[in-house]
């Protein structure tokens, strides 16, 4: 399957400025896909931290 | 794996490998680390021009990706950035044909791989030299004196220029060429400093294959004694500009390959991840003299790749592979290390204070 893929890559390649946008594109969603996967992964592991945290930390905010 | 458009075989797990390392130095340092890419890739076997075609593709990702995360923190001077880019756009299309040139000569693989080898080796010497000596003494700041007060008052050309009253007296009027650059922290320098230091990055970035970000970076500091912080953010605007114009000019002439660079880009975003996160937990500049010694390793492996193929030695280029991936992969480790000890320090301190929350609340209804 790799080789159909690579094949394809290799005759997109032939057309320049079609190819060098397509390239440039990727790049620029794949880099923007990963930043808000990442983004999504830190914010439920920060909503996951201080409900597993506030019983055994005791830190329940009264203060005597 | 065979890898067509490069026409190289490489292992895929190599190229995650070197990806991965790459993006928890970038997380960690907040520089490109495009020199460690392009230099990977040639010590893995990648064709030069498909090397530094490809490193700057990865460059541009990690940029992007890096800029979106810095883009809450307003960590970037503007004024400076966009000076920077204009000298940075001529300076890069200068560097592609430059070595477009050196390799329809074919000698694009051993200019690249000695300049690459002098500079990493330079900076490696005084990123190290500096870190020695901030531990011999408190470090000190010469703003006004020093590089930074030299690069402040040099003076090139006019202060002031006098539009032409072209369209109506609205447009009339004067430019300052000496602005000031309040973020950082900056009261007055020539317009063109930023601008010739654009234009020599962006040059010997589209000729490597790098960012610029591991020149620039020095530059900003050491040259013209801007906060850390603020040179990070400057330079990752201006890597974007060069990594973006540099890879769209070397993908025009066919010279990336993107299922490289997208393997390698994947498994970096695990480690820029992490390594970000490890700067929660752990002193950067304490531990900036592993940068410099990573840039001063990644030098010396260059430089034995490129002998190595003068040589036709099998056994150099492996000894050459093994040192960079060795020793960047062990500078990666002690970082991924620093932060699980952090972490676990900081969840076992966080038991024995509950545990003594606890301690207390159970004596209380007794006293």
């Amino acid at each position: 399957m790799h080789q159909a893929f690579f094949d394809f890559l290799l005759e997109l390649s032939r057309h320049r400025i079609l190819w060098a946008v397509c390239v440039i594109a990727a790049m620029a969603v794949t880099a923007v896909v990963l930043y808000f996967f990442w983004d999504l992964v830190g914010r439920g592991v920060a909503l996951a931290r201080p409900r597993r945290r506030s019983p055994s930390d005791g830190n329940t905010g009264r203060r005597h | 794996m065979h890898f067509p458009i490069a026409d190289a075989t490489v292992s895929p797990l190599l190229l995650a490998l070197l990806g991965m390392i790459v993006g928890t130095m970038t997380g960690f340092f907040g520089v490109g680390g495009g020199f460690l890419i392009t230099g990977g890739l040639l010590v893995l076997g990648v064709p030069t021009i498909y090397a530094v075609g490809t490193g700057l593709l990865m460059v541009m990702g990690t940029a992007i990706t890096s800029t979106l995360r810095h883009r809450r923190l307003g960590n970037v001077d503007i004024r400076l950035a966009v000076l920077i880019v204009c000298g940075t756009i001529p300076g890069v299309f200068v560097g592609e044909r430059v070595n477009a040139t050196l390799a329809e000569a074919g000698v694009a693989g051993p200019v690249v791989g000695g300049v690459y080898f002098v500079l990493l080796l330079s900076l490696g010497s005084l990123m190290v030299g500096n870190w020695l000596r901030q531990l011999r003494y408190s470090p000190r700041r010469t703003v006004g004196g020093g590089l930074p007060g030299w690069f402040r008052s040099v003076r090139v050309g006019p202060d002031r220029v006098r539009l032409p009253t072209l369209l109506g007296a609205r447009f009339s009027g004067e430019v300052n060429l000496r602005p000031a650059f309040p973020r950082a922290g900056i009261e007055e320098m020539s317009a063109l400093v930023p601008v010739f230091a654009g234009f020599t990055i962006g040059f010997v970035a589209a000729l490597l294959g790098a960012g610029g970000g591991f020149l620039l970076m020095p530059f900003l500091v050491y040259g013209l004694g801007i906060p850390p912080a603020v040179a990070i953010g400057t330079d990752l605007f201006q890597i974007i500009i060069t990594g973006s114009l540099g890879a769209f000019l070397y993908s025009l002439n066919g010279n990336v390959d993107p299922v490289i660079a997208v393997i390698m880009f994947a498994s970096a975003s695990v480690g820029t991840q992490l390594g970000a996160l490890a700067t929660r937990f752990v002193n950067a500049s304490r531990i900036l003299g592993l940068f410099g010694i990573t840039v001063l390793n990644a030098g010396v492996a260059v430089g034995l790749g490129q002998l190595a193929r003068l040589l036709g030695s099998g056994g150099l280029e492996q000894v050459s592979q093994v040192l960079l991936l060795g020793v960047s992969g062990a500078v990666a480790v002690t970082i991924l290390m620093l932060l699980t000890t952090a972490v676990v320090t900081q969840a076992r301190r966080g038991r024995r204070l509950s545990a003594l929350r606890e301690a207390r609340a159970g004596r209380r209804p007794v006293a």
